[in-house]
């Protein structure tokens, strides 16, 4: 078998045999050690040889491999043959005392042999192996079929859903070798100054229940961090909408039915995550037309996203909020609505002087 | 035993939050804080006014950190095993690790499920609200919603 130079030498890669045996020693050997470049074979040439030499199934693998410069790919092609008979397979003795019956296992799948006269080159052959690994892969995803979802109880979520949850999983499951970045590993180095062992927790026994958490975890971990920068407003309004369905149903009704008092009876222990607020009069004036979709509420403010998809925290003293449903606003004086949003169903109202800004 | 109205719409508003929480979880998956907000706020206003919640809702929430639970995103669930006793499924949050155990007990009855519990409670709450909540982003809510008010 001679290494002749491919008909048309398009691409320039190497191609690296391995688990064929026959044209593996040949190949390489001749040029192990030496500065030139390996052979190039374009897949055609190389699918003809293997069928010259008897091989009937092929399994063929990509590999990409970057430089460390990132400026070459460098596709290895690596192709592993199902020898047509059993006696020139080689057996692999692990050596851990049944190293005999051990047997390296080839891969089973087999392809229908290709023929170099319908494999042009290389690129085409992507393009089928693409096709090829499509049609196995299109029922994972797929949707569910309807009778599926009836007895499951999900649905399947459209792709860009699906994305977002995806990559929220892996963000999660993949750990993150932030110490091994090549920067900081050639920038510092740790010194290991002695060695303790950690001690183990002996009393994971006596509580097994939870405990709770102290003021400085609560702290560590409940608040609103970097995310509304990458947090818009579009994403809150599917929020506003479930927010507006619970209203309307907790006041059972519309304005042209129930009387104010009674809805705003129900207003008073009702939850505000959610709803559209607007500030109406305040003492600082800076404040006054402020609108967004309350996020979250504290003991004294609440936080608001606006529609440029900024955060703002407005206290709640010395306003007054108008909070619109389907026509019927209702003005809240936030001075009043001092407490904690919890705190505020369990609290019974008393009728105090109002405050005039 | 006669239902209080303000109890009523307390159990909307739990309600309301535990779908919020979902909500916002669905929209951005890595917004965690806000479901525990959410959550927090849900569990407070139950502790106040010692309010019953059914086992469902329970177990996807965290009782250390109050995330909301959700096997993938938020938490990571487990089958263990003890050699005297049957298989455990064990959830541990992602953000605290606090990790919580259920018996995998195929014939365990929930005590809220007991027909001896329900001679108790004659009437039911008004499921009035569960049936409107219904939104394309709280789909696994669907089996809590009746729950929460005890049906």
């Amino acid at each position: 078998m001679t290494n002749r130079p491919a008909a048309r030498p398009s691409y320039k890669w190497p191609l690296m045999m391995s688990r064929v045996k026959i044209i593996r020693d040949r190949g390489r050997s001749k040029y192990a050690g030496s500065k030139v470049d390996p052979p190039v074979f374009s897949f055609a040439t190389v699918a003809r040889l293997l069928q010259q030499q008897g091989v009937s199934s092929v399994i063929y693998l990509f590999v990409v491999v970057y430089t460390p410069a990132q400026q070459v790919a460098v596709i290895h092609l690596i192709v592993g043959c199902q020898p047509p008979n059993r006696k020139t397979k080689k057996k692999c003795f692990t050596g851990r005392g049944r190293g005999r019956r051990r047997r390296r296992r080839t891969t089973t799948t087999r392809v229908r042999p290709l023929r170099p006269e319908t494999v042009p080159d290389l690129h085409t052959f992507c393009r089928t192996l693409q096709k090829v690994v499509r049609m196995d892969e299109a029922p994972v995803q797929a949707r569910i079929p309807p009778d599926l979802v009836k007895l499951l109880g999900v649905t399947s979520q459209p792709s860009s859903r699906a994305e977002a949850f995806t990559q929220a999983f892996l963000r999660t499951s993949i750990q993150h070798r932030t110490r091994h970045d090549l920067k900081s590993m050639l920038s510092h180095k740790a010194v290991v100054l002695g060695y303790s062992r950690p001690k183990k927790e002996r009393a994971k026994r006596s509580s097994k229940k939870a405990k709770g958490l102290n003021a400085r975890q609560k702290r560590a971990m409940k608040i609103f961090q970097i995310q509304p920068q990458h947090q818009r407003y579009e994403l809150f309004l599917p929020l506003h909408e479930l927010w507006r369905q619970y209203i309307i149903d907790l006041c059972a009704g519309l304005k042209p039915t129930s009387n104010p008092q009674l809805v705003q009876q129900k207003l008073l222990k009702a939850d505000f995550h959610g709803a559209i607020l607007t500030v109406v009069r305040s003492k600082c004036p800076s404040y006054v037309g402020t609108t967004g979709i309350l996020v979250q509420e504290f003991k004294h403010i609440f936080k608001i996203i606006t529609k440029e998809d900024r955060l703002k925290v407005i206290p709640k003293r010395n306003s007054v909020f108008a909070v619109e449903i389907d026509g019927f606003v209702s003005h809240i004086y936030g001075s009043k609505f001092e407490q904690r949003a919890s705190e505020r169903s369990a609290k019974k109202f008393k009728v105090r002087g109002t405050i005039d800004l | 035993m006669a239902q209080h109205i303000k109890d009523k719409e307390a159990y909307q508003r739990l309600n309301y939050l535990y779908q919020a929480a979902h909500c916002v979880l669905s929209q951005n998956p890595e917004n965690v804080e806000l479901a525990r907000f959410y959550s927090f706020t849900q569990r407070t206003i139950a502790r106040r006014l010692v309010l019953r919640q059914d086992p469902s809702v329970k177990r996807t929430l965290c009782k250390k950190c109050f995330s909301l639970l959700i096997p993938g995103i938020t938490a990571t669930t487990r089958q263990r095993r003890k050699k005297r006793k049957t298989r455990f499924t064990v959830m541990k949050c992602l953000s605290c690790g606090q990790s919580k155990t259920l018996l995998n007990n195929p014939d365990y009855c929930l005590w809220a499920d007991d027909p001896k519990a329900q001679q108790d409670q004659q009437k039911k709450p008004d499921p009035g609200n569960s049936a409107q909540h219904q939104t394309k982003h709280t789909k696994p809510d669907r089996r809590f919603l009746a729950k929460i008010l005890g049906i």
